[in-house]
């Protein structure tokens, strides 16, 4: 059996450098290398979600439901009447809540993301790093569901699928390392403070209004277009809204944009967290 | 100095190992020592184990002692690489299991079975090989029918119960037990104490107790940590021994705990 090797010098601790395979090789290995005690605590996690419950599981399904239900009726009904008001389309809001919802829970868990976790960060080999990716594959687990939901509301609904539904992995796949990223960076920080955690909390009531989920891009005046794609989030709602609900392909300059910026993101995180990862279990 | 210097021999090489914590008097000096910490300190320190220089072989069973806070537990997460020296070498050889806390870990929701299974898997225990061992944990377990109930209706014996049991089942070489014996029955020591023997055949064993007798009884070699520094380690008895009149000599003062 192959022994482990572990060593920590006064070389071996400065000796770590941003270098290429540091920044953007080191990071993506972990899931791999590990992703046997991934698959295990991301079912945890999941038995763990609604456990203690009537409906258990089924609130998975049921939550996103409710929701689509709520903005049908709003959006359809209500607005409708309302005159000279263009009543947004509630497919194509619920598909933006979507995404929304899902960086909304990696900003809110992120900066808990360590305390949570003490006890296996503490007492346990547990590498840390790996608690950003089950967050967000926890998270993407539920969008997953959402999404089921929505593509069976289009089938009732519209009685079609667009075609352009099939790019989905590839918005999915940035999106995925931009939320580990931004998870691993927010988990590094709240371990030191939480101010950060009460930082976020109170201004991301917010977000949904900086964030093209009622409303497209495209409705803004053209002055302010541009602000809106400050936003990280705007163009990843816009192309996920567009392939799944118009039938449109993402323009290639949005999409490299993004995927550019989610990497980025990524390495950041992933750098800010690897950095700090030796102090932070000191510290919460 | 290559990293390829440990002989075959020795798993564990310790090099004036140290361990300092950071004080902060006020919140707010965190800040300040993030920002600004490259220009001065705004912390004192505490060391909480300086210059500990020990090489352990293979299959040798070393027992710590010392009282309260004089550094054997900051000594064996260095060892698992839960916490990193501030000074000094460390080189682990070895596939480290850690019973540290036992079932710190587990999820109250979830029942023993499936709070063992993630166990195993921080430990490294392949999925299939888990699911073979199962049987296997439970038997050691031993609690029959409320294995398959949620933890939080365990008490604190029975969650030590799951917690060994994973451990026995995990392809160590190192196995760390810190005080982890304490909660469980007799006759589940017993049990336990059986595996250890029948461990160190296979593998290296670090333990501590603050029960002398029994690491006059299992250990090959004892360390006496007091204030963060080795005072004496060898044979066994001679160095319970020491400790034993230590304590009996020193009152309790809270001098030994000071921050520079």
């Amino acid at each position: 059996m192959q022994e482990r090797v572990y060593e920590s010098t006064s070389e071996s601790r400065k000796r770590w450098a941003l270098d290429f395979y540091n920044v953007f090789v080191a990071p993506l290995l972990i899931p791999f290398r590990y992703r046997e005690l991934l698959l295990v605590i991301l079912r945890r996690e999941l038995t763990v979600r609604f456990v203690n419950s009537l409906f258990g599981q089924a609130w998975a399904v049921m939550a996103p439901l409710v929701m689509l239900g709520i903005y049908m009726a709003t959006f359809s009904a209500a607005f409708a009447q309302a005159a000279g008001f263009q009543a947004p389309d509630a497919l194509s809001v619920f598909a933006g809540l979507i995404v929304f919802n899902l960086a909304m829970e990696i900003l809110g868990r992120g900066p808990l993301l360590m305390h949570e976790h003490l006890a296996f960060i503490k007492r346990s080999l547990f590498p840390s790093a790996l608690l950003g990716w089950i967050a967000v594959l926890r998270a993407l687990v539920y969008a997953g569901v959402a999404s089921a939901v929505l593509v069976v509301a289009l089938l009732l609904f519209r009685h079609a699928v667009p075609l352009t539904a099939l790019f989905l992995p590839f918005i999915i796949v940035p999106l995925t390392l931009f939320l580990v990223g931004l998870a691993l960076g927010l988990a590094a920080i709240g371990a030191f403070t939480r101010d950060l955690a009460y930082l976020v909390v109170s201004f991301s009531p917010i977000l949904i209004f900086v964030t093209p989920v009622f409303y497209t891009v495209q409705q803004l005046p053209a002055n302010v277009r541009m602000l809106a794609y400050l936003n990280p989030l705007t163009p990843v709602v816009e192309m996920v809204r567009d392939t799944m609900v118009f039938g449109l392909m993402p323009s290639p300059w949005l999409y490299g944009v993004s995927a550019l910026g989610a990497l980025l993101v990524f390495a950041g995180g992933n750098v800010i967290f690897s950095r700090y990862k030796d102090v932070l279990v000191d510290v919460i | 100095m290559s990293s390829s210097t440990l002989s075959d021999d020795i798993v564990i090489h310790a090099l004036n190992v140290g361990k300092a914590y950071n004080i902060y008097d006020h919140y707010e000096d965190r800040m300040k020592q993030a920002l600004f910490g490259r220009f001065r300190d705004f912390h004192r320190k505490y060391w909480a184990l300086r210059d500990v220089t020990l090489d352990i072989r293979r299959g040798e069973c070393v027992g710590f002692v010392g009282r309260n806070g004089s550094g054997k537990t900051t000594f064996l997460q260095m060892v698992c690489g839960i916490t990193a020296p501030t000074t000094g070498d460390l080189r682990v050889k070895g596939n480290v299991a850690p019973i540290l806390a036992l079932g710190a870990t587990f999820d109250l929701d979830l029942t023993g079975r499936q709070n063992a299974f993630v166990s195993g898997a921080i430990l490294g225990v392949g999925r299939k090989t888990l699911e073979a061992r199962m049987d296997a944990i439970a038997d050691f377990a031993g609690l029959g029918d409320f294995f398959d109930q949620p933890v939080k209706f365990y008490s604190s014996g029975m969650q030590a119960r799951v917690a060994f049991a994973v451990c026995t089942q995990a392809d160590a070489t190192i196995l760390v037990v810190d005080e982890a014996l304490a909660v469980g029955d007799a006759a589940f020591q017993k049990k336990c104490f059986d595996f250890i023997h029948d461990f160190r055949k296979r593998g290296t064993l670090l333990f501590v107790s603050h029960s002398t007798e029994l690491t006059r009884e299992i250990c090959d070699r004892a360390v006496f940590i007091d204030r963060g520094v080795v005072r004496m380690q060898g044979d066994p008895a001679k160095v319970c021994a020491a400790y034993e009149e230590d304590i009996l000599n020193a009152k309790d003062s809270s001098e030994r705990f000071e921050f520079v």
